[in-house]
């Protein structure tokens, strides 16, 4: 009876501490700053991101998007509707990439001529279900 | 009483050193894999570097399982596993020694093979030091879901039971590799943490249930 | 309350209600889901974005919602097992576990179909398809744990083990592997129902609470096989099968 008692306080004492340790480290983790992506803002704000490669997100402002005829070349200003960034992609755009929807870029932003160059554009999938009558309608009122 | 853990470490530790199949079979193992991967994607300095922390995890994942698999089997044959079950001593304790006996011997080993090896995949040196602080806070979770995975499958080792465990290290492969991937930002903290995090979660969790495991082929 | 709780645990007792409420219960799944489905494909309207693709949602919903539910009523019983060894709850994990296997694939079957048009590819790594693949990984590698021992008693333990650290882990998994996305690619292409018009939510309720329903008549059947299966040699069982001739 007192080994089963004495086992128990082994295994129950390591759990605690073990699960404490685990607590303190997630606790540490929240508390560094994470930005899995930034917007037009944090850009042209003061602090200076370097990085070689980062993701932005926010709106396709209205006609801002410019296709190049004979090539795969694409200009357009990414909004967070306080600031806009310019955005210059080479390749094939996203079926779901138009004006005013979200799209998101990873590339590299250069601070000198203040121009995201992107690798890679991903359109925003709407997460709205809407019927094309009620979307009419919608369009129609405003 | 604390006579029995220490001869427990001390036996494992000879067996390990006296035999050089469990010291080398991981570090042969985990050298042809890593082998492998240039022989199947080429040469190319900047892809293999692209890839190479990548390599380098999933190598040492696979190694590190396989070399827990048989930790509890020798115990189990020659009946041995029977009187420590019976002893009433702390089998969570024993299990740990045990556990942590392997790691030294298998994994520890691999980690210093892995900074040399990556140097041949190109990798760059300070994200080489990172990779073997995600090895070093990453294995022991691998070691633990190994043995975890010899003990559910003591009566015959088969593919079974790393096949279970592999989906279950997934957090750690995909938090080694991303602050890796990150060790030029301030993020590479962030995945570190969190390794650490499920490593200490995982270690009261892990223990119990191999515990649990080993005691089914006793019911 | 106890009483009742005790009776359903006991296998005869169990059998008995099964055998009875079971063609009901099948008739009504399988009028729901039909009633949901073609609602949705034949009376819901068009989306705006998508157009009618987006229809196989009143498939693809469903399953996946049915997929993840079965994996955690498994760790339920995985709990209830090693706790109080109750066996109805073994018989519970081994019957659903196939049954969850076959609706995760379902799942990213009907993903596949509909991301075709709408992504314009069969698969892509995407958080929830990743996680989703792992959970259809997992249902499988507990499925060949079945037949992995010689005792019924070690294969109930060793399948409430896997299950009780699958569904610790499975949260983590998720986000980790969601972590990994937003660092890699698309995190933007998720698909959440929340948002979706009064027309078309009604239809796909419908279509959740069917495949429920479908799931729990089948799940009956099934563990009554298993409960054939172990007690095939008791008293109960061979009364029941000399009522019938």
């Amino acid at each position: 009876m007192r080994t089963k008692r004495r086992n128990r306080v082994i295994f129950v004492s390591s759990l605690i501490a073990s699960l404490s340790v685990a607590f303190t480290f997630i606790v540490l983790a929240m508390n560094e700053n994470v930005d899995f992506y930034y917007t037009p803002s944090d850009l042209t704000g003061s602090k200076i991101i370097n990085k070689d490669s980062l993701r932005i997100g926010g709106l396709v402002q209205e006609d801002s998007i410019n296709i190049s005829k004979d090539s795969l070349e694409t200009n357009f200003l990414v909004t967070d509707l306080e600031n806009s960034i310019e955005v210059y992609y080479e390749g094939i755009l996203p079926n779901l990439f138009k004006e005013n929807s979200g799209v998101i870029a990873r590339g590299f932003y250069d601070y000198s001529d203040g121009i995201f160059y992107a690798k890679e554009i991903l359109a925003k999938h709407d997460e709205n279900y809407i019927p094309k009558e009620v979307k009419k309608a919608l369009v129609n009122d405003s | 009483m604390k006579s029995f853990y220490f001869k427990t470490f001390q036996r494992d530790s000879k067996v390990y050193l006296s035999r050089s199949s469990s010291f080398l079979g991981p570090i042969v193992f985990f050298l042809i894999t890593i082998t492998l991967y240039p022989l199947a994607f080429g040469s190319d300095e900047e892809k293999l570097a692209e890839l190479s922390a990548g390599i380098i995890w999933i190598s040492i994942l696979l190694a590190n399982l396989l070399s827990h698999q048989f930790i509890f089997n020798e115990d189990y044959k020659d009946g041995s596993l029977d009187l420590v079950l019976a002893s009433g001593k702390s089998l969570f304790l024993w299990a740990s020694i045990k556990i942590f006996v392997n790691w030294c011997f298998s994994s520890l080993p691999l980690i210093f093979l892995s900074l040399l090896t990556s140097f041949m995949l190109y990798l760059p040196f300070d994200a080489a030091l990172i990779l073997a602080l995600t090895l070093f806070l990453g294995t022991p979770i691998l070691s633990m879901f190994g043995a975890l995975a010899g003990a559910l499958t003591l009566e015959r080792g088969n593919i079974v039971g790393s096949s279970i465990v592999i989906p279950m290290c997934l957090p750690a492969l995909i938090l080694g590799i991303l602050a890796i991937q990150s060790y030029k930002n301030e993020e590479v903290l962030f995945y570190i943490f969190l390794l650490a995090a499920f490593l200490f979660f995982s270690i009261p969790i892990l223990i119990a249930s191999c515990l649990g495991a080993i005691r089914l082929h006793f019911e | 309350m106890r009483q009742f709780f005790n009776q359903l645990i006991s296998f005869p007792y169990f059998f008995k209600i099964a055998q009875i409420s079971f063609p009901y219960l099948f008739l009504l799944s399988i009028s729901v889901i039909l009633l949901g489905v073609l609602w949705g494909v034949f009376f819901s309207p068009v989306d705006v974005t998508q157009g009618e693709v987006y229809r196989i949602i009143y498939l693809h919903v469903p399953a996946a919602s049915v997929a993840q539910s079965i994996y955690y009523t498994m760790v339920i019983a995985s709990v209830t097992y090693l706790i109080w060894r109750i066996k109805m709850a073994s018989v519970f994990m081994i019957s659903m576990a196939p049954l969850g296997a076959i609706f995760t694939f379902l799942a990213l079957f009907t993903g596949a179909v509909w991301g075709q048009p709408t992504w314009g590819t069969w698969w892509v790594w995407d958080a929830r398809l990743t996680s989703t693949l792992i959970l259809l990984i997992l249902y499988l590698a507990i499925i060949s744990l079945f037949s992995s021992f010689d005792r019924r008693a070690s294969i109930d333990q060793a399948v409430s083990i896997v299950v009780l650290i699958g569904g610790i882990n499975l949260p983590i998994i998720k986000l980790s592997v969601e972590w990994w996305n937003t660092l890699h690619q698309s995190a933007s292409i998720t698909l959440s129902g929340s948002s979706i018009d009064n027309e078309m939510l009604i239809p796909l309720l419908i279509s959740i609470l069917g495949f429920y329903l479908y799931v729990t008549a089948i799940g009956m059947r099934r563990m009554q096989v298993e409960i054939l299966k172990r007690e095939i040699s008791h008293n109960w069982v061979k009364r029941i099968f000399q009522e019938k001739k």
